[in-house]
């Protein structure tokens, strides 16, 4: 009974562990960034990955992330096929579902009328990816 | 295609690249090591850890009562694989001076060694470059479950785990004959194992503790924990019968190291089944496409299925078979690709038969990126054979097939109605097992990890040895 509960406690560290410092995200998006570019030698590519995330972590920029700038506006662009300028706030957040970004803000500027623009959503989806994309424990 | 309302799917390439790269298990063994070891910044151990590249190195236990030949195949293992040697005593031997110290006053004191203090030692000479870079073999350790639970606290799991088996009447007869040379430690024997060397000869010397009564005490003492200690490794466990040359030992032992345990990662099997005529192929295909779901792709019929739909290389073949001529090898690969490349080949896996027949057509399989990741040769003898097809026949009116010698018809109403395919008289069948025989060698040579298999049994003996070898990874090959 006592090994039991023990190993019950053994498995809860573990998984404590893991969401701390966020293991299954990082997991995630390395195998989202092997699938894109499938490289011949796999494991000298996660390396590299996983010092360019190093890197970002300590300047708090470039996170590696498949989607740039360009890519978020044409997401927005395909939302928004009459160039209107805005998208609805249900088309926001099921884009940012779709990009994969984390913690972004549900209700941004411009939700209140149903309207926002393109710099309201690049600027919460970059946030959003970033968010995603920093797969670390900040203290 | 609207490509919003694509759902989002794995690209099917990726499957076959994964496994390539076994990215899966690579997976597996990373997070695991994070789990056990819960680094502060596992960033920096991940790239550590990837940067060791130590997936593939030995890493055996070799366990077995005293004077069941552990250290002499130990020996020949670690010569084999060229790993590092682990034993109780160089573990001792070459811990740091504190700990050595402390551990000979335990032995002086005839005090057992604290678990916690076996694996301190175990665990930091597994992190020395020669054990990490090459692999090790440890031997006759653990001595207890405690220890073999402590040593899987601390992440230290064997690949393979050898068990040394032989009566006990044996064991004591062989510790009384047991002599060990001063310079290597190598173990001989009186007169089973009598070194041709007249300067080993001098060194040898009678180890302690051989007498009969010892040995007793030894061997109830091993057998109160082996079972507790086996039941730690569970499936990497082999037992090998230890009262038999030492050849012979050493052969079964390495046969199970060649093997690789079973893995969880997902695994579409693209199988090819190659064999003459009459050696089961068309069975097999159809017995392991209905168990694993496969795509059963016989080429015949597939040439055969495209003629008859008309398409456009269907129509290219079209007067080759009319003229009972050879095809060129693009027509076939034309029509093989079109059918292996679509989405439930890709996502089933598939079971290939009647192709490739010659070694030109297997590299072109594989530049069309069609790689097989098994491939078996069903091995039937030609008189088999002969037999098998040339005394098979048909019912006209039930459709029933017969075989004179395994299967013959009950009456013999239905004896004399019986039809005989022209295809399986005795000419023929020696023509297309020469057909196969002229080839079989050099796709032999080019599939270099197929994998032989006597096809002469029954059909499910046979299918069940496909199974085996179709559900665990491939077995190494240490002489590369």
């Amino acid at each position: 009974m006592s090994t039991q509960q023990e190993s019950r406690l053994r498995s809860e560290d573990a998984t404590e562990y893991l969401n701390k410092h966020r293991v299954l995200d990082l997991f995630n998006s390395l195998t989202a960034q092997l699938i894109y570019k499938r490289p011949d030698d796999p494991k000298a590519f996660l390396i590299e990955t996983l010092e360019n995330l190093q890197k970002s972590r300590s300047t708090k920029v470039n996170y590696p992330c498949l989607f740039d700038e360009s890519n978020i506006q044409a997401v927005f662009g395909m939302l928004d096929p009459t160039g209107r300028g805005f998208i609805t706030v249900k088309q926001y957040q099921e884009a940012m579902i779709t990009l994969g970004a984390k913690d972004y803000d549900q209700n941004p500027h411009g939700s209140d009328i149903d309207r926002i623009n393109l710099d309201t959503f690049t600027r919460e989806a970059k946030h959003g990816l970033a968010n995603a994309s920093a797969t670390f424990y900040e203290a | 295609m609207d490509q919003t309302k694509r759902p989002l799917k794995i690209p099917p390439e990726f499957a076959t690249y994964a496994e390539k790269h076994g990215i899966f298990d690579m997976y597996k063994r990373l997070i695991e090591q994070l789990v056990i070891a819960r680094p502060e910044d596992p960033i920096a151990y991940l790239i550590n850890q990837l940067k060791k590249e130590n997936d593939d190195v030995p890493q055996i236990i070799i366990l077995g009562p005293p004077s069941s030949g552990k250290r002499s195949i130990g020996k020949m293992v670690c010569g084999k694989l060229r790993c590092a040697h682990l034993t109780v005593q160089n573990l001792i031997d070459e811990a740091d001076i504190a700990v050595r110290d402390q551990m000979h006053a335990f032995i002086n004191e005839k005090e057992e060694i604290p678990t916690a203090m076996w694996i301190k030692v175990l665990s930091e000479r597994l992190q020395m470059y020669d054990t990490v870079k090459k692999g090790w073999v440890l031997e006759g350790f653990p001595q207890t479950r405690d220890q073999a639970l402590a040593m899987q606290e601390h992440g230290i799991y064997p690949k393979h785990c050898i068990v040394l088996e032989a009566p006990d009447t044996v064991l004591v007869e062989r510790a009384a004959g047991k002599r060990i040379d001063t310079k290597t430690g190598d173990v001989y024997h009186t007169t089973f194992d009598w070194p041709g060397n007249p300067e080993v000869q001098e060194r040898l010397e009678e180890p302690e503790g051989q007498s009969e009564e010892a040995m007793v005490q030894r061997l109830v003492l091993y057998h109160r924990h082996l079972h507790g200690i086996l039941r730690c490794f569970g499936q990497v466990v082999k037992t090998v019968n230890a009262d038999q040359p030492k050849a012979d030992v050493f052969s079964q032992a390495f046969s199970f190291l060649c093997s690789q345990p079973r893995s969880n990662a997902p695994h579409t099997p693209r199988v090819i089944l190659l064999g003459a005529t009459g050696s089961g192929k068309n069975v097999q295909a159809a017995l392991l496409a209905n168990k694993y779901n496969l795509v059963q792709v016989a080429c015949g019929q597939l040439i055969k299925q495209a003629i008859a739909q008309e398409t456009k290389s269907g129509m290219a073949a079209k007067p080759y078979v009319e003229k009972e001529m050879m095809m060129p090898d693009s027509i076939v690969l034309d029509i093989l690709k079109d059918r292996l490349c679509q989405l439930d080949c890709v996502t089933r896996g598939w079971v290939l038969h009647g192709y490739p027949r010659t070694r030109e057509q297997a590299e072109q399989l594989d530049k069309a990126g069609l790689r097989p990741n098994r491939v078996f040769f069903l091995d039937v003898p030609n008189d088999s054979v002969i037999e098998r097809l040339t005394l098979q026949a048909m019912d006209p009116i039930t459709g029933e097939k017969y075989h004179m010698l395994y299967n013959p018809p009950r009456s013999q109403e239905v004896k004399d109605r019986l039809w005989r395919n022209p295809k399986n008289s005795e000419e023929n069948v020696r023509k297309h097992l020469s057909q196969y025989f002229a080839y079989v060698e050099e796709l032999s040579d080019y599939y270099v990890e197929g994998q032989h298999i006597n096809a002469d049994q029954d059909p499910h003996t046979v299918f069940e040895g496909l199974e085996s070898m179709i559900c665990k990874p491939l077995p190494k090959n240490f002489t590369t």
